[in-house]
């Protein structure tokens, strides 16, 4: 017998919930803000931060003026990021919980978890399809080192692209590199200091919730490397730019 | 006592345990825990005060499931307001209910055909937990003892987090714990027993722990945290 999820998620009889993890500093903060302006008038959303210090990202979203303080929540991990969005989700399933109660009208939530290291992944417990944020500051080698960050998230962003020239990093070297740990799957580069922004992930979040509305979601990642629970069409991608 | 105590007493039991210190972090914050000397004091008075209230509700939930099913007809209203009354920090009621919420979670999963909403909105961690317990076929000292030592686990492992101890360190301390949970876990079941018999609920014990009200209350109004509590 497969076992089912608990409650077993049903595709479009809920809000969407998207994770976005990555290492400290890469720009998941930036990228969810970037979300919110993109989205706003267009997309009812939420957004969990999780960060081991502070409300930060929290306040930064709200400074920024690009969602409500009532729909923005923040979860305390513990010390431990990746346990507050994989192994014990708890905490963050009832700030999912809490904001969908409070707002009927709701479509997507955004998780994003504490900065963590490239072995982090969202249980799919708590996200429906997850990406995952590195940036080029890293060095050129971080697709190729791997991790379950890396392999298993549904899309693949690389962002600071701006910085490339000035930290040495070679592009078609990463992008190379992900395509061989993560064949099949989408990655995409930005730069949300400039061209193209987070266009392309806006387009993606869009073709997720498109997808999910109709009661087909699959994660892209679990269909394209053959794990997970099958029974969906996977989504289709903006191609990768870069 | 089989496996439902190792499945219950688990920390990596995913209901939301790892994200609360049970106070430490603020007694850590004001130096009040600094080594593991401190850290004991600081286990000792926990479970001897809210430990000992936590073990006895623990165990009247056990009584009050019942052995075979979860008895949706229970004094779980009483249970729920008499330990209030015992809670009198206000972030420390949340921090109990929001873990009870968590476990609930857990528990309806592994046993959904038990009529867990009867249990409240939103029920005490311990009280979920002693209901949780019967269902993993406990009796009341295994309730009690699942409590106990609840609240001290939870603590230390944060003191390892925070302070960076040896972590075989924290666990010679835990082991010099464990016989004290057994003793508290004893009463409380005994007082349990009592209590579910006569109704008299004035006889469950009521510790206060004006200290650990004191770094509940505090937390709550800190800027900077690491753990919900
Ligand atoms: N040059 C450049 N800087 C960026 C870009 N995206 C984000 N940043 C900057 O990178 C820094 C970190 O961005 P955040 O969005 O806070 O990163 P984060 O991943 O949320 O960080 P944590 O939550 O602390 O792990 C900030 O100073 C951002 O302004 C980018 O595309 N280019
Ligand atoms: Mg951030």
């Amino acid at each position: 017998m497969h076992r089912q999820g608990f409650p077993p998620v049903v595709p479009g009889s809920r809000p969407l919930r998207i994770g976005i993890g990555g290492p400290v500093g890469s720009g998941k903060t930036a990228l969810v803000a970037a979300l919110c302006r993109a989205l706003a008038g267009r997309v009812s959303l939420a957004v969990v931060t999780n960060d081991i210090y502070t409300t930060e990202d929290a306040d930064f979203l709200r400074a920024a003026g690009v969602l409500d303080p009532d729909r923005i929540a923040a979860v305390q991990t513990g010390c431990c990021p990746h346990t507050a969005v994989r192994d014990d989700i708890s905490g963050n399933l009832d700030a999912v919980e809490d904001l969908e109660a409070a707002h009927a009208d709701l479509e997507l939530v955004v998780i994003e978890s504490g900065g963590d290291n490239l072995t982090m992944t969202f249980s799919r417990g708590l996200a429906d399809v997850q990406l995952f944020v590195i940036d080029v500051s890293g060095g050129d080698k971080v697709p190729r080192k791997g991790g379950p960050g890396v392999t298993r998230s549904d899309l693949l962003v690389v962002n600071k692209t701006d910085l490339a020239p000035h930290v040495g990093a070679d592009l078609s070297v990463m992008a190379r590199d992900a395509e061989r740990m993560r064949p099949g799957t989408p990655v995409l580069f930005l730069s949300l200091r400039g061209e193209p922004g987070a266009a392309p992930v806006t387009d993606w979040v869009l073709a997720q919730l498109a997808a999910w509305r109709e009661g087909n979601t699959v994660p892209v990642a679990d269909a394209a490397l053959g794990g997970g629970p099958g029974g969906g069409q996977p989504v289709d991608t903006p191609a990768a730019a870069g | 006592m089989g496996a439902g105590l190792l499945l219950l007493g688990d920390s990596r039991l995913p209901a939301g345990g790892h994200a609360h210190s049970g106070g430490l972090e603020n007694a850590v914050a004001r130096g009040e825990v600094h080594d593991l000397d401190t850290l004991t004091d600081f286990l000792l008075g926990r479970l001897y005060g809210t430990g000992a209230v936590q073990a006895a509700f623990a165990a009247c939930a056990a009584l009050a499931a019942g052995p075979y099913a979860l008895d949706a007809d229970g004094p779980w209203g009483e249970l729920d307001t008499e330990l209030d009354a015992r809670t009198p920090s206000a972030p420390a009621r949340a921090s109990s209910r929001a873990q009870g919420r968590s476990l609930r979670r857990v528990a309806r999963a592994a046993w959904p055909e038990e009529p867990w909403t009867a249990l409240g909105v939103s029920p005490h961690h311990a009280v979920v937990l002693g209901a949780a317990a019967s269902r993993a076929r406990l009796d009341a000292r295994g309730a009690a003892v699942l409590a106990a030592t609840n609240t001290v686990n939870g603590p230390a492992s944060a003191a390892v987090k925070l302070l960076s101890f040896d972590p075989i360190a924290v666990t010679v301390v835990l082991a010099e714990m464990a016989g004290h949970c057994d003793q508290v876990a004893d009463e409380a079941a005994e007082a349990a027993s009592t209590v579910m018999s006569d109704g008299d609920w004035d006889r469950l014990p009521a510790w206060s722990s004006p200290g650990l009200d004191m770094c509940a209350e505090l937390h709550a109004r800190e800027e900077v945290v690491h753990f919900a509590s």
